[in-house]
């Protein structure tokens, strides 16, 4: 059972009710008009393609972005500085008299003119970078062309052929 | 027809050196010594052994101011030891394991250490052996190192586990710890990988 009250429409509502149910007028020609805008907007470019391809390229990389960081459980990660092929070693040494270093070794056919190292400022530190192979590498600095030095921050070559100090150092790697 | 005789030349030592190995020996050192260098690399390429570790270790002596004798000696040293590691790992071991292995015969490691690390460790055992090689130079006692080595072949540590404690022992004997109690310091904070293989 309905309250008859309740059923009495706002006078409002009323108004725009009778306002909808008058006729309207849109001129003569109003199917023609509609027909050739529709067919001028097919001609036109897309414009809102470009805003719907940004939006949607960045919805995308969101969705990837969350299963290969989220879903995958791993996240982003730092990695060390290890090239295709090999990896950078650094060797330094420290010989604050030195008037000149190399590194000699398996790498460089031990050959004393092919990696000099290079003096810092400060320290009488010397330093070089080398790109090696996954390997194990036997050297030893030589200092001014006439002392060798093992490395000591590398195993000892443990090699007694020619009584002098040798150092070790392996490259890891697929087939090491 | 061509490619399984110059197979066949190889593999039984008829080939000549390779000319970047001759090269070399020829830039660096006496005539007459590298003609003695150049007969043991024939060797090793007849035995199937690795060939570029005896050039190397010319040419290390030359660097060194080594007499032309002593650097002989020295190559046929390492060409020994390159023999008994094949021995002891078998014909099938490659490069890197007969280099390995001869660096831990040449640290002292004893031969039965070697045939037992293949025997017990699947895959390539070239860093195993380098690292039992690296343990000795550290200044670990040989029969320690191979002792440890051994024990955790048969806890199936992965290769990676092995350099780890490389590392480590040598970080600690940097700070001034004793190799021996670097190493069994590291030794107790390695996990067992896996079941313990069957010999």
């Amino acid at each position: 059972m309905h309250d008859t009250a309740q059923e009495k429409l706002d006078p409002r509502l009323e108004s725009a009710i009778g306002l909808l149910r008058e006729p309207v007028d849109f001129g003569p020609g109003v199917d023609q008009r509609v027909l050739q805008r529709i067919a001028a907007d097919r001609a036109a470019p897309p414009r809102n393609w470009f805003a719907f391809g940004w939006i949607g390229g960045l919805a995308l990389a969101a969705a990837v972005g969350y299963f290969v960081l989220v879903r995958d459980g791993s996240g982003p990660t730092a990695r060390s500085h290890r090239p295709s092929g090999g990896e950078e070693v650094v060797f330094t040494l420290t010989a604050a008299t030195a008037a000149r270093v190399s590194v000699v070794g398996d790498f460089n056919n031990w050959d004393p003119k092919v990696t000099p190292l290079k003096a810092a400022p400060t320290g009488g530190r010397w330093i070089v970078t080398v790109k090696l192979l996954p390997g194990r590498y036997r050297f030893a600095f030589l200092v001014d062309g006439h002392t060798w030095l093992a490395d000591p921050d590398h195993p000892a070559g443990g090699d007694p052929d020619f009584q002098s100090p040798t150092s070790v150092i392996t490259v890891e790697g697929h087939s090491l | 027809m061509i490619r399984p005789l110059i197979a066949a030349a190889v593999l039984t030592g008829w080939a000549r050196p390779l000319p970047a190995q001759i090269s070399r020996l020829d830039a660096r050192l006496q005539p007459n010594t590298a003609h003695d260098v150049r007969a043991l690399v024939d060797s090793a390429r007849a035995a199937g052994l690795p060939e570029e570790p005896l050039v190397l270790k010319a040419l290390e002596g030359q660097s060194k101011g080594a007499s032309g004798d002593r650097i002989v000696v020295a190559v046929r040293a390492l060409l020994q030891s390159l023999r008994t590691a094949q021995t002891s790992l078998g014909l099938q071991a490659s490069p890197e394991e007969l280099v390995a292995g001869s660096a831990a015969l040449r640290a002292g490691a004893p031969e039965t250490a070697l045939a037992s690390v293949r025997h017990d460790r699947g895959g390539s055992v070239a860093i195993t052996l380098s690292v039992l090689a690296d343990l000795v130079g550290s200044g670990i006692p040989v029969g320690t190192a191979t002792k440890a080595i051994l024990t955790l072949v048969h806890q199936n540590v992965s290769d990676r586990e092995f350099l780890q404690l490389r590392t480590r022992v040598e970080q600690d004997i940097r700070t001034g710890m004793a190799p021996g109690s670097a190493l069994e310091r590291r030794l107790a904070g390695i996990p067992a990988a896996g079941p313990p293989r069957q010999p």
